[in-house]
């Protein structure tokens, strides 16, 4: 059961990439997109907000306060810092520019992803459908655009946006809910699947200051959490980021 | 800043989350603002994603070795185990990130089962 669960799920996949260029009109664009998400980053996002429903809950939080967080911010590691600094009672301005901080690859995303999408007259506000770009969307985006007419893109980006940011909460929902009746045996995954996510994910990063600032920036922040518990995120990243980067760039400099 | 945390702490909860759905949304924005404008590579750029990573590095690195709640009923020793084990079913074998947390979720629950039944 399990092997042609999978079996199918690739063949509905390998299906909408075949039907990209093809697309012709924005609703059907759109539709793909729909499509797209519920089967490309859609599962992965779901577990993510169900695991941060259930941290949320672990923390103290109401269920109303952990998911307005999913459907305001909409950004896992920055919802995660938000609830992690909040329960140990950071500074409110130092929790602002960490959750500023862990949100700047927004900016390098929607720069890589929004020229690829011609301007159309009446199309849907960019600076409202701007809050869909997370890094479910922007991927799949990345890897399809290529394949697709340039008039349909802004469809296809989203359906995959919409829908995805429509599962945020009721996965958070959910997650909170039933981490408070399951056994321990599936909260305690539930809780761990979103460190896990960040940790997979950062086999992608190819480029070597960001490995450097990943290695540099984990070890200082579970050094400094012992010693300065609610601005460790901080000092780790703004600090130890900036030395990695410092680093790199005489490096450079002195190869040239 | 002292002005910030006296706002904060008279309004709670709700205002510091408006203020952090605020500079979420401050990146994206500026970003379709500026989207064919500006060059990618330039050095505030590189620094400001080797800031994010540090951050993000930092924060993974803290929930997975020192958690609060329910994670704590697994030793340290076996959470790095789970997390060695994904990592190497990634870099080894050439996994998918699906997979992997599959992986992951069902060896971290194993641990969970032992407790449940058989501790």
């Amino acid at each position: 059961m399990g092997a042609e669960r999978i079996a199918y799920y690739n063949l509905k996949m390998d299906q909408i990439i075949q039907e990209l260029n093809s697309v012709d009109t924005f609703s059907k664009a759109m539709k793909l997109g729909v499509k797209a998400g519920l089967y490309g980053p859609g599962p992965v996002l779901l577990a993510g907000m169900i695991g941060f429903g259930a941290m949320g809950h672990g923390i103290g939080l109401s269920i109303l306060q952990t998911s307005a967080i999913s459907f305001l911010m909409y950004a896992l590691p920055g919802q995660i810092v938000f609830i992690e600094m909040m329960s140990m009672g950071a500074a409110s301005s130092v929790v602002a520019i960490a959750v500023a901080l862990t949100s700047t690859r927004f900016l390098t995303m929607v720069l890589t992803l929004f020229p690829q999408i011609p301007k159309q007259k009446n199309e849907p506000s960019r600076l409202l459908s701007v809050h869909l770009v997370a890094m479910s969307a922007w991927a799949f985006c990345m890897r399809d655009f290529p394949k697709m007419k340039p008039e349909v893109r802004y469809g296809y980006f989203l359906g995959i946006g919409l829908i995805c940011w429509l599962m945020a909460v009721p996965g958070t929902i959910f997650g909170y809910i039933v981490s408070e009746y399951v056994p321990i045996w599936i909260a305690i995954p539930l809780v761990f699947v979103n460190p896990l996510f960040f940790l997979l994910s950062f086999v992608d990063v190819k480029v070597p200051l960001n490995r450097l600032a990943i290695i540099v920036g984990g070890i200082a922040g579970a050094v400094f959490y012992n010693i300065y518990p609610e601005n460790a995120l901080l000092i780790s990243g703004l600090g130890f980021g900036s030395l990695a980067y410092a680093f790199d760039y005489f490096k450079r400099k002195m190869n040239h | 800043m002292q002005a910030i945390n006296n706002l904060m702490t008279e309004y709670g909860w709700w205002s510091v989350l408006i203020f952090v759905v605020l500079a979420t949304y401050f990146w994206r924005g500026l970003g379709v603002l500026l989207a064919g404008h500006v060059s990618q590579d330039s050095e505030v750029f590189k620094w400001l994603s080797a800031v994010t990573y540090a951050l993000v590095g930092a924060l993974t690195f803290k929930l997975i070795l020192l958690p609060i709640g329910i994670l704590n009923k697994v030793p340290i020793s076996y959470r790095i185990f789970v997390c060695i084990i994904c990592l190497l079913y990634m870099i080894k074998l050439n996994g998918t990130l699906s997979k992997g947390l599959i992986l992951g979720s069902i060896l971290i629950g194993a641990y969970g089962l032992y407790l449940s039944y058989l501790q």
